[in-house]
């Protein structure tokens, strides 16, 4: 029998865990410019095939109306990816 | 530089032109040092501009254009890469275009609803299209063809599941439990 927390989360189930890249880890995985530029073409043919979830980008403007951090989540089912790109600027 | 680089085997000179004559400078010495490319620093936009295969601008994006470029300067049967938007382009100079294409058609409309792109030609196809080949893109050598894309969130996505296999495949980064 599956317990649970409080808040309705089960106990023993083991935690999900994320694996950070920090900037040096990201230079040190090598990725070529013609490995992202067939990602990035992978991405828009899924797009092209309406396989994609791209909803318009959402902001906030923490420095003033000039300021902005924009939200842009994305869904590219070919690939099953799917993320948060957050900007700012 | 790397991506054109990659895309166009037969580029032979880079022409950079920045009101800030060091960083056209640095873009010039890394087209030599790291393509082995001809590369000089011109003084003019018009200079970098007139004559080019390719042209890409990547200067600031105030809401009303500064329109730097004008109508003549782009050759025939040239490519132009908008990554600031429409910023460096008289409107006379867009109305030159044949083809004006972008990444995401609902987000340029959102920009244009707030007062950006406000002369561009008819959006002919987005990348989508172009890359599945439901858009036909250029169909003579000599048209004027813009690529104005945006940036959207598929990019960065993209590209980020190709790092994340690359990063386990190499045992990289740190894990953290949520």
């Amino acid at each position: 029998m599956t317990e649970h927390r409080a808040d309705g989360a089960p106990t023993n189930v083991p935690p999900a865990m994320i694996r950070y890249l920090s900037r040096a880890d990201v230079e040190r995985a090598g990725l070529s410019m013609d490995q992202v530029i067939d990602a990035v073409e992978a991405g828009f043919r899924s797009k092209g095939h309406d396989a994609v979830e791209l909803p318009a980008k959402t902001a906030v403007h923490p420095g003033g109306p000039d300021s902005f951090i924009h939200a842009m989540p994305a869904d590219i089912r070919d690939l099953r990816s799917t993320g948060l790109k957050w900007i700012s600027g | 530089m790397d991506a054109l680089r990659c895309v166009l085997g037969s580029l032979e000179e880079v022409r950079a032109y920045d009101p800030d004559p060091a960083r056209a400078e640095a873009l010039a010495s890394g087209a030599m040092a790291r393509h082995g490319l001809r590369a000089v620093v011109v003084e003019t936009p018009g200079a970098a501009v007139r004559g080019s295969d390719v042209i890409v601008t990547a200067g600031p994006i105030p809401h009303k254009p500064h329109a730097t470029i004008r109508a003549g300067w782009m050759a025939a049967g040239a490519f132009a890469s908008a990554v600031d938007f429409d910023s460096y382009w008289h409107s006379d100079a867009l109305a030159e275009l044949d083809l004006f294409t972008t990444d995401d058609v609902p987000q340029l409309e959102h920009f244009r609803s707030l007062g950006y792109f406000q002369a561009i030609p008819p959006i002919a196809a987005d990348l989508g299209g172009l890359v599945t080949g439901a858009k036909p893109g250029r169909t003579s050598e000599g048209q004027r063809t813009m690529g104005c894309n945006l940036g959207v969130a598929i990019d960065d996505v993209a590209v980020g599941a190709a790092l994340l296999r690359e990063a386990e495949r190499q045992g990289l980064g740190t894990t953290l439990e949520l």
